[in-house]
């Protein structure tokens, strides 16, 4: 109980009374600065939107919610493969790493035609999107744990004759471990902010609407409200996959961490 | 830290957000509205759409009123409506559904005069697919913009239940790529450059479903309407003479857009400007009633909004557009 109360005081209270102050000022601001609402509306709209439209945003957020695990979950993958690699060589590492480097600078727009010819309109084509905006932070924080081993331990290795496989399951994966966490930590949001973005682009038909078309539309009908409610959700659908990586890393990786 | 991490989210939240707080402050009346410049906002890339503003420029018609005008150009997401809204701009160009769903937000906007009577919207369809008319659209993907009132329009009439819709961004590419691809068009404008491409385009025109909004409005915020009416008059003098002007001789006009909008070409622009004539003047309007406006278009406007749920019932349109401005033109002098 006392375990339960200080968790609730130091980790659930702290956000919760930030985020109060913030709506407070923001209302205060916006009465100051006498905002117009077609600018900046009120916390009290926002909240009624909410309340009014909850179907359709929660369906929204699902929506979109599944893209962006599916690309992160894919680039956790890749990504992981592709350092693996590149852990392994040298001459690839140089080669390649541009590549995906290539991979984070890109711009959307200037591709989205070419994965709508590769994955076509819909759901493949918006996971491809946020697949394409979380991998780069894997490939290279993993990469960075696999070649930073440090030496001593490569020695210890040497020392038991180890094999490359070894090696590799051995040493240089348990040791990226932490930095893979920290690579997911990054690309929880990117994966959120490449399924919104690919739904600008590459879209869903019919009924299959995300968070990405629900900004498009109320912010061509001027319905700055709801276009602040579907924003916030997507910054809380990011917070929320940020959140369960971080609880899902704790648990599998507190016996590797030193400290 | 975790939660430390939320904290610095919602602070950068706060931060971003603030300095387009401090943008917004005070007066209503357009800080442009002096002796000097007004700037004149387009919805859009210039186009024959906007002839008659850069005939009223090209042939001086602002000059003779007494007014500097700079004709800022547009594109996507040019946020038109708020910048008149907020009184950044003195004028800009907008379509007429724009003009309701603004004041369905409490955007003070009022329409003045509309370039063109009849809706140039249309869906543009590939030869090939086989499609002349709503209720052939079957098997193919058509791009809309999101959001577009014509669209929720032709959802709700049920021709659309057959057709994937997916994101419009703005480049005939996919178009051209693929014959069971259609897209939104404005009749004078794409159809003619994807000709230019070798394709063969069938135009089916949204007004003949029964939705024709005006087209290519002027529109200005109400507090400067009310603080200076008069320059508002002769704003929309020049304006009215200028499509006049551009629709008797645009080749010269054309060359002025060009120049602001370098991706179009002269021919383009000249059939654009042969197009829109009949759009511009239907065969029932007399010259010196160019621009002109009446209150059961408006109020039929907001009747079809209301039925697809884009305002509300109690939207009084009244207020969104004024007919002073819209007497018959005098000879020019």
């Amino acid at each position: 109980m006392k375990q339960f109360a200080r968790v609730v005081l130091t980790r659930v209270a702290p956000p919760l009374i930030a985020s109060a102050v913030f709506v407070g000022l923001w209302a205060v601001a916006i009465q100051l600065f006498q905002v117009k609402s077609f600018l900046a509306p009120m916390p009290g709209d926002v909240w009624r939107v909410f309340v009014r439209e909850r179907e359709t945003l929660w369906h929204a957020c699902w929506l979109t919610g599944q893209a962006a695990v599916f690309g992160l979950l894919l680039s956790v993958v890749c990504g992981f493969v592709v350092a693996a690699v590149f852990s392994q060589s040298k001459i690839v590492r140089y080669s390649l790493y541009p590549y995906a480097i290539f991979l984070q600078t890109v711009p959307i727009v200037a591709i989205a035609p070419l994965l709508v010819m590769w994955f076509g309109y819909g759901g493949s084509g918006v996971i491809a999107v946020a697949f394409i905006l979380s991998v780069f932070p894997i490939i290279a924080n993993v990469t960075e744990g696999m070649t930073s081993v440090p030496r001593s331990l490569h020695e210890l290795f040497d020392l038991n004759r180890a094999s490359r496989w070894q090696r590799f399951t051995k040493l240089q994966v348990p040791y990226s471990l932490p930095y893979l966490v920290t690579g997911v930590r990054t690309s929880s949001g990117l994966s959120v902010i490449g399924a919104i973005v690919g739904e600008f682009f590459v879209g869903y038909g019919g009924d299959g609407f995300g968070l990405g078309y629900l900004i498009r539309v109320t912010a061509e009908r001027f319905q700055t409200d709801q276009l602040f409610a579907a924003v916030i959700l997507s910054t809380l659908l990011g917070v929320m996959i940020f959140a369960v990586v971080s609880f899902v890393a704790e648990k599998c990786l507190s016996r590797f961490r030193a400290i | 830290m975790f939660y430390s991490s939320i904290l610095a989210r919602k602070l950068s939240l706060g931060l971003m957000v603030f300095p387009l707080l401090l943008g917004c402050t005070g007066t209503e009346v357009p800080d442009d509205v002096t002796d000097e410049t007004i700037t004149l906002a387009l919805n859009w890339y210039p186009d024959s759409q906007h002839g008659g503003f850069y005939a009223a420029e090209h042939f001086g018609f602002f000059k003779d009123e007494g007014l500097q005008v700079k004709i800022e150009p547009g594109g996507p997401g040019a946020p038109v409506v708020q910048n008149v809204g907020l009184g950044r701009v003195a004028f800009g160009v907008g379509n007429a559904d724009q003009i309701l769903l603004a004041r369905e937000q409490q955007i003070p906007l009022v329409a003045l005069m509309a370039s063109m009577q009849n809706s140039p919207r249309c869906l543009m369809v590939h030869q090939e697919s086989g499609i002349t008319s709503f209720e052939q659209l079957k098997g193919i993907k058509l791009a809309l913009g999101a959001g577009k009132s014509f669209a929720k329009f032709l959802s709700q009439d049920g021709v659309l239940k057959d057709v994937q819709v997916v994101p419009y961004t703005g480049s005939v590419a996919p178009f051209l790529a693929d014959p069971q691809f259609g897209q939104q068009a404005y009749v004078f404008s794409e159809p003619y450059v994807v000709e230019q491409r070798g394709a063969h385009p069938v135009c089916l025109m949204v007004s003949d479903r029964g939705f024709n909004p005006y087209s290519s409005i002027l529109f200005t915020n109400e507090e400067l309407l009310q603080e200076k009416p008069e320059v508002v008059a002769k704003i929309v003098r020049a304006v009215r003479r200028g499509w006049l002007a551009y629709l008797n001789d645009p080749e010269p006009v054309n060359q002025k857009i060009q120049k602001d909008n370098p991706e179009m070409n002269l021919e383009a622009l000249s059939y654009g400007a042969k197009a829109i004539a009949d759009l511009c003047l239907p065969a029932a309007l007399a010259k010196a009633d160019i621009g002109t406006m009446t209150d059961a278009r408006w109020d039929e406007l907001k009747q079809q909004l209301t039925e697809i749920e884009l305002v509300s019932e109690d939207l009084s349109p009244s207020q969104s557009y004024s007919l002073q401005f819209l007497q018959p033109l005098e000879a020019s002098p």
